[in-house]
């Protein structure tokens, strides 16, 4: 990782909830556009729906961010035999995601001194 | 983006939604969006909650994707693009507040708007109520004909499907099923198609342990799924294998109805074993629901192997024939090739059989719109109409007020509002006021639609597959936007065009009067619309006046009393004519043993039946011994038994009826029906009279009576002579049976249908229905056309009815103070009232009088489904134009008499 990488990537900081959740699922493999909605939502499991124009406008970002890279297209046999685009992390992409992470703990860590998560409701 | 074949409505309607995105995004996203929408439908979502996250996602995301664009191309940044300032930056501060401005200024005039609707909740109510009307009853009907006419079918490709029939002018046929035999030339010598396919109907008995069931089913060529490119919804179609020639199928694809009922939705089915006809047969697949292949209401396909022709093969014109064009090949050029083959086959080894016979190919679609097209047609004339009434109204209560406003307007530009401020004010009001109209069309819509397919009686072909088509409401809701944005428009323009001094000079609470062309304008729209609504009422008012013509029509039987039964026997156990008369009489008896059952009889075509066999004969006279073929005259030919008349009521006017002693070995006897009499033998007395037919070898019947007319093809039709013989002494071994019964026929129906399923446990009963049905089914297309235009009238009278009072409700309120005047100058109440109802009247007597010139002309279109009165029926146009007199008088009478209250003292004062 190079100085101006590092630079960059501490300026994409903090990450959206959802443009995190988009690199998280898209580290184990590539994805298309419906499979990564399933995936976030499952993960999720608050019942919030993720629709078209919020999910395309956000890997569009994370494409010309150069956080996600295109694979092609090609079919997913699950579904039926049209062709769909599939995306997959870049190398930034998933700098950024380490960084985001780190971040997060660090707040948790934090949250912990405070006994935030030490019972139920918060409460020792 | 383009659309896609396969987008259903609701893929479209997103497409469209799509627009709000800057182009470049919907470029390169679109499609992928559109995929996800239609991933998220498949998997269950749908109804209100998913339209509102959809529609909430389009907007939100697409604002803010133009606002970034907006951003990046003011300022050469993408806010939140990680590389410049974001929105709450200092650029992005100027943007924010360039939208905020705008934002408001809209939420001024949204508002404004909002309270100009409250302070006239009479306007604002009677343009919602008309703008609802016109885009329900319109999306409701374009739906109707986007489904029918310019819907796919739902086959492959199905532009290129035709149908071939044999015509010949010669026998006067126009178009024909098709022999095997030509059915197989056809196929192997033909250049234009890819492959051509043979169908029939036929009825099928499935037995199963205890019980059996009567099957619609078609014998398709084993090519038939390939040629339409139409799979099942699992298991297999046939092939070619599966019909080896000359051998019985065994193999077969059920319906999704039937694998629903009777086998539960088993998917274990495929491969199952049935008994078909005495025979076994192997399920091979299950179709998919709500298929029409090629036809609606199939349960069972059989594939069916045809042997080398046969000269009896070539004279049995039964099967349909379907073909796929091979690509680039038109129509005409089919038509010339099938000819070619045609012209072959007259002159070849056959030559006799195929004298005058030709080959005609029609395009699959219009086969299948066909007729309804016409009707669509004068459907979506009437609901053009009735939307033009709506939009006329619109178009005068927004001119209505916008005379009304000029002084409002006026002040407004004297304290400095632009022309381009007030325009986009009063745009805004117009588009509010159709959006909300939109919304309450929606709702009418949904009625509407609901309305028309519950009285649909099966005459629009593939109504199962329809639904409020999206499409429709867009297409009604631009046409509402685009009235109120061009009446709106005009007095926008108006509004700010005209003369600001004097508008302010001209005093009083009514601001200007309307300018003279402005009122005639007004009084033109409105007599405009009472011509249209005179049209549709015409029309309406012949339907129904020819729906109690039809009502009155005596058939020459008496069908309410009666069930009528249908019987198919299997030619395979029935071989012999004595085992067939055996079972109709056994049959007869056991239905006569019946409780409740007056008198039984059977016959080979029932009157008004579709699956009736009826056909007619040629018959020869003593001496006419020299006349052959078309120089003979023709009647209709039935076998019935002799209990026939008794149950359908059919009257004997001389001679005597068959008993049970006319059977073979005895002299074969004929009754004939009066139209026969007059026919055959103009003058003389029938009875006596012997008569040849071909249905038995040329041998000699004579008459023993005469029976009275009936009308066998519909209420609408003319009787037809009509020879009658007996079963027993002529041959036949399909005949419907019908049951006569003092009680409510309806009640015995399964008493009937168990009494023959008892008899003979693998002999079902095809149906068992009243009689008054089948006779009722025959006019429904009728009434279901005189519901519609009934409809459309209805709401067109209405519409005119608001738009007369509008006009007149404003004509008065402008000349408040002139009628004033008059009153204080001495008119009487009444005298004032008849100004006013002189002034209505006048331009209510114009638009009639125009639009019964108009009916006289377009009610022309009916003539086919009239019976019994004329298209420019004089009663129904008098009655039309009191009716609409009437309703002219009452809605000009309010403004009248509210016109005769006026008080002079303030009516002058305010002056």
């Amino acid at each position: 990782m190079g100085p101006n990488d590092a630079k960059t990537v501490s300026s994409l900081l903090p990450l959206n909830p959802i443009v995190f959740n988009v690199l998280l699922v898209l580290i184990e493999e590539e994805r298309h556009g419906y499979s990564i909605v399933r995936e976030i939502e499952a993960r999720m499991g608050d019942g919030k729906r993720i629709e078209p124009g919020n999910l395309y406008r956000t890997l569009r970002t994370l494409l010309s961010q150069g956080l996600i890279e295109e694979t092609g297209g090609k079919t997913d046999s699950e579904l039926d035999d049209q062709r769909r685009r599939y995306f997959r992390i870049s190398d930034l992409g998933l700098q950024v995601a380490r960084a985001e992470a780190r971040r997060l703990e660090g707040l948790v860590t934090a949250a912990r001194t405070h006994n935030l998560l030490a019972g139920p409701g918060g409460r020792v | 983006m383009t659309w896609r074949t396969d987008d259903t409505a609701a893929d479209r309607f997103y497409r469209l939604l799509l627009i709000a995105y800057p182009s470049r995004f919907r470029r390169d996203f679109g499609d992928d969006m559109v995929q996800l929408f239609r991933d998220r439908r498949r998997d269950g979502d749908s109804g209100f909650g998913h339209w509102a996250r959809v529609a909430g996602d389009v907007l939100r995301q697409a604002f803010l994707e133009r606002t970034q664009r907006q951003v990046r191309h003011r300022y050469g940044y993408a806010p939140s693009s990680g590389r410049g300032p974001n929105l709450d930056g200092d650029y992005g501060n100027q943007v924010k507040k360039d939208w905020t401005q705008m934002f408001d200024t809209t939420r001024q005039d949204i508002g404004y708007a909002l309270r100009m609707f409250v302070k006239n909740p009479t306007f604002t109510v009677i343009a919602i109520v008309t703008l609802a009307l016109g885009i329900g009853v319109n999306t409701a009907i374009f739906s109707l004909i986007n489904g029918v006419v310019l819907q796919p079918l739902q086959f492959g490709e199905p532009g290129d499907l035709a149908v071939v029939w044999e015509t010949s002018a010669l026998e006067g046929v126009e178009t024909s099923e098709t022999a095997v035999g030509t059915f197989l030339d056809w196929r192997e010598k033909n250049e234009a198609f890819e492959d051509v396919t043979a169908w029939t109907w036929d009825t099928f008995v499935l037995q199963e342990e205890d019980d059996s069931e009567v099957l619609d089913g078609v014998w398709v060529y084993p090519n038939f799924f390939s040629v339409l490119q139409f799979n099942p919804m699992f298991g297999r179609t046939f092939v070619m294998d599966d019909a080896p020639a000359g051998v019985r199928s065994n193999v077969v694809l059920i319906s999704h109805t039937l694998w629903r009922d009777r086998w539960g939705a088993n998917p274990g089915v495929v491969g199952q074993t049935i008994r078909l006809d005495g025979n076994p047969a192997t399920i091979i697949g299950v179709m998919r629901p709500d298929v029409a292949a090629p036809e609606a209401n199939v349960d069972i396909w059989v594939a069916a192997g045809f042997q080398s022709p046969t000269r009896w093969e070539r004279h049995q014109r039964r099967y349909n024939i379907l073909a796929r064009l091979k690509p680039d090949v038109t129509i005409g050029q089919a038509q010339a090739d099938m000819s070619r083959i045609s012209a072959d086959l007259r002159a070849g080894q056959y030559s006799d059989i195929y004298e005058g016979w030709d080959a005609i190919v029609v395009p699959l679609r219009e086969e299948v719109v066909g007729d309804v097209r016409a009707t669509l047609t004068i459907a979506f004339v009437s609901v053009g109409l009735v939307l033009l009434i709506a939009c006329v109204n619109i178009a005068n209560m927004l001119l209505a007020r916008a005379s009304a406003r000029q002084r409002e307007i006026a002040v407004r530009s004297a304290l400095g509002a632009g022309k381009g401020r007030i325009t986009r004010q009063l745009l805004t009001e117009s588009l509010i006021l159709a959006f909300a109209g939109g919304l309450a069309g929606v709702v009418v819509a949904l009625f509407t639609h609901k309305l028309l397919l519950a009285f649909e009686p099966g005459i629009i072909p593939r109504a199962e597959e329809l639904s409020i088509d999206l499409l429709a409401l867009v297409f009604a809701v631009t046409v509402a936007l685009f009235t109120g944005f061009v009446f709106g428009l005009v007095p926008a323009l108006q509004g700010t065009r005209f003369d600001l001094h004097g508008a302010l000079k001209q005093g009083g609470a009514k601001g200007m009067t309307a300018s003279k062309g402005h009122s005639r304008l007004r009084g033109g729209l409105v007599a405009a619309q009472l011509a249209l609504a005179t049209v549709l009422l015409c029309g309406a008012g012949l339907l129904i006046r020819s729906m109690m013509e039809l009502g009155k029509v005596d058939p020459g039987f008496d069908y309410q009393q009666t069930a009528a039964a249908r019987i198919f026997l299997d030619g395979n156990r029935f071989r012999d004519q004595a085992a067939v008369d055996g079972y109709y009489q056994e049959v007869q008896q056991r239905l006569a043993d019946l409780p409740g059952i007056d008198a039984v009889g059977a016959s080979s075509a029932l009157p008004m039946d579709p699956m009736g066999i009826g056909y007619d004969l040629p018959y020869r006279l003593e001496g006419q011994g020299g006349l052959s073929g078309n120089q003979l005259p023709a009647a209709d030919f039935r076998v019935v038994t002799p209990g026939y008349f008794d149950a359908m009521g059919i009257p004997l006017r001389s001679g005597r009826r068959f008993t049970t002693a006319d059977r073979s070995g005895t002299i074969q006897v004929m009754l004939v029906n009066e139209a026969m009499a007059e026919q055959a033998w103009p003058g003389k007395d029938p009875v006596g009279q012997v008569i040849n037919t071909p249905s038995t070898n040329w041998n000699e019947f004579e008459v023993v009576g005469v029976v009275g007319n009936t009308r066998y093809y519909g209420l609408d039709s003319e009787p037809q002579p009509e020879m009658y013989v007996v079963l027993g002494q002529v041959p036949r071994n399909t005949l419907s049976l019908v049951v006569r019964t003092a009680r409510d026929p309806a009640l015995i129906v399964d008493a009937v249908r168990r009494e023959i399923i008892a008899h003979d446990p693998a002999m079902p009963a095809h149906s068992v229905i009243p009689l008054a049905d089948l006779i009722s089914e025959t006019v429904a297309a009728e009434r279901f056309y005189a519901l519609v235009l009934g409809v459309f009238a209805a709401v067109a009278l209405a519409l005119s009815a608001v738009g007369i009072y509008g006009v007149l409700s404003y004509w008065v309120n402008q000349r408040t103070s002139e009628i004033g005047l008059r009153i204080a100058l001495g008119a009487s109440a009444s005298g004032v009232r008849r100004l006013v109802v002189g002034h209505g009247m006048s331009f209510t007597g114009i638009g009639v009088l125009i639009g019964l010139a108009g009916a006289v002309v377009s009610t022309r279109v009916l003539s086919n489904v009239l019976f019994g009165v004329g298209t420019a029926d004089p009663l129904t146009f008098v009655g039309v134009t009191v009716v609409l007199a009437t309703i002219a008088l009452v809605a000009c009478w309010l403004p009248a008499f509210r016109a005769s209250r006026v008080d002079p003292v303030t009516a002058l004062r305010e002056e």
